[in-house]
């Protein structure tokens, strides 16, 4: 693992993949979504089940980002990885888009099938806090003068609230919600037609396959923006010493 | 298991005691460890060696820091999930009602399912009445206004309100709640054609012999 988390290995074996993973995500979106307007409408909820093949996959990469950022932060943390760092503090952005996409939709969803905007129930409270907790790494992170003591607070922050994830995932089971319960990852296999779960599943891929797409583009322009910065600084040291600045032995 | 995680329904306030005295305990060990390490690295000093000795090495001990700040967090946390248990419900059940007895007069919320032919109108539709079960018990709910389009017998339903002095609930809104399953409505008639349909599962599973008892 250490091998590939060199930053320079990095942008080179990343600027190779990128573009054949952008077209791949590309070509499943557009699979996804025409599949998606071309499943049969639920028995039950009509074409209001069509809001399923985003809000499905935002929620599950809400919380894919969140283990993500956790993972990263932890390896921040113990090895000290600036790769990880970058990693970590690049994920959170995309984490929160994909939880407020997961929220809007779901609250569109809701306001059609189950008559409300949106309720306090133990599903929707713990993604909100999800929210949140993605805000609050991104507000940690800038709140402090040195930036590396900002990522290491926002990184604890990354691992404690990493507990809300098995609580979202099983708070369908462990309390009464209005929230139906699991339809894919469930015991005794999925609780959905083929013809609705297969845009679902390809759609899923299309998302995660995105995540991937743009935390590299992200890491990318992070790396390169910290090499200017760091080439800015030299130069200013070497315009310093030209004038006399700061340079040893010149006031002799 | 349960009854001792429910300490005699004081659960809320014995295990956060006991997670506060275990937190601060542990901020104690920590300190005293820093300061054990702090001497032990100046005698070391003194008799001309590193304070570097130790079994674990810098990243081990970050790791176990980690490793075990995040046991012990989960602890902690399934401790108040299990203890707010009863706060953390979105509704009751009509056999949480039996069995509680709340007073009229206070704000709660029921979730079952709509009993097949329960369902009446009244004053030409402006008002509702049905009944919700879960297989076990029912409670009757009145509400006025427009129910939303899920809405019909046999599907999940939770309704808010206060209950009446006969028993009834006077419902102030009405949510519908679907099942997890999702399909197309020819699959739905194939199934029922080869009788191979059931209804609500998640309801209907344990309820059918109390159900059958109670005709």
């Amino acid at each position: 693992m250490h091998r590939f988390a060199n930053p320079a290995r990095f942008m080179r074996l990343s600027s190779v993949v990128l573009p054949w993973l952008a077209a791949l995500t590309a070509l499943l979106l557009a699979a996804g979504l025409v599949l998606g307007f071309r499943a049969p409408p639920d028995y039950q909820q009509g074409d209001t089940v069509r809001i399923m093949f985003i809000h499905v996959p935002a929620a599950w990469m809400a919380m894919f980002c969140y283990s993500a950022l956790a993972a990263s932060s932890a390896a921040a943390l113990i090895w000290r990885h600036p790769l990880a760092e970058i990693a970590a503090q690049q994920t959170a952005p995309l984490g929160a888009g994909f939880t407020a996409i997961c929220l809007i939709s779901g609250s569109l969803w809701g306001a059609p099938m189950w008559g409300t905007w949106w309720v306090w129930d133990a599903r929707l409270t713990s993604v909100l806090v999800l929210f949140f907790l993605y805000l609050g790494y991104i507000a940690l992170v800038h709140a402090f003068d040195d930036p590396t003591r900002g990522i290491r607070a926002a990184s604890v922050l990354a691992l404690v609230g990493w507990i809300n994830v098995p609580i979202i995932k099983f708070s369908v089971d462990w309390w009464n919600t209005l929230h139906q319960p699991s339809s894919v990852m469930r015991l005794g296999g999925p609780t959905i037609d083929p013809s609705i779960l297969m845009p679902l599943l390809i759609m899923a891929l299309a998302f995660t396959l995105l995540f991937i797409v743009l935390l590299m583009i992200r890491m990318r322009a992070a790396l390169l923006e910290r090499k200017i910065r760091a080439l800015r600084q030299l130069e200013a040291e070497a315009a310093g010493s030209e004038y006399g600045y700061g340079a040893p032995g010149v006031s002799a | 298991m349960t009854e001792f995680l429910a300490m005699g329904g004081y659960a809320a306030f014995v295990w956060p005691a006991y997670g506060a005295a275990a937190i601060v305990l542990g901020g104690f060990h920590d300190q005293r460890r820093g300061a054990l390490s702090l001497s032990r690295s100046r005698a070391g000093r003194a008799a001309g060696k590193t304070a570097g000795g130790d079994a674990m090495t810098r990243k081990q001990k970050r790791l176990a820091l980690v490793l075990g700040g995040m046991a012990s967090l989960g602890v902690a946390v399934a401790l108040v999930l299990s203890a707010f248990n009863d706060n953390l419900v979105f509704f009751y059940s009509p056999s949480d009602v039996a069995q509680k007895q709340p007073a009229a007069g206070r704000m709660l919320r029921i979730g079952g399912l709509v009993e097949e032919n329960s369902v009446a109108k009244f004053d030409g539709g402006a008002r509702i009445a049905f009944k919700v079960t879960d297989g076990v018990h029912d409670l009757s709910v009145s509400y006025v206004g427009v129910p939303p389009s899920l809405f019909r017998e046999g599907q999940g339903v939770i309704a808010e309100g206060k209950l009446d002095a006969s028993g009834t609930l006077q419902a102030a809104s009405i949510l519908a709640k679907h099942d997890e399953r999702y399909m197309p409505p020819e699959v739905v008639a194939a199934l029922k054609k080869a009788g191979q349909w059931r209804e609500d599962p998640a309801a209907s599973a344990p309820a059918s012999p109390a159900m059958e008892a109670q005709k």
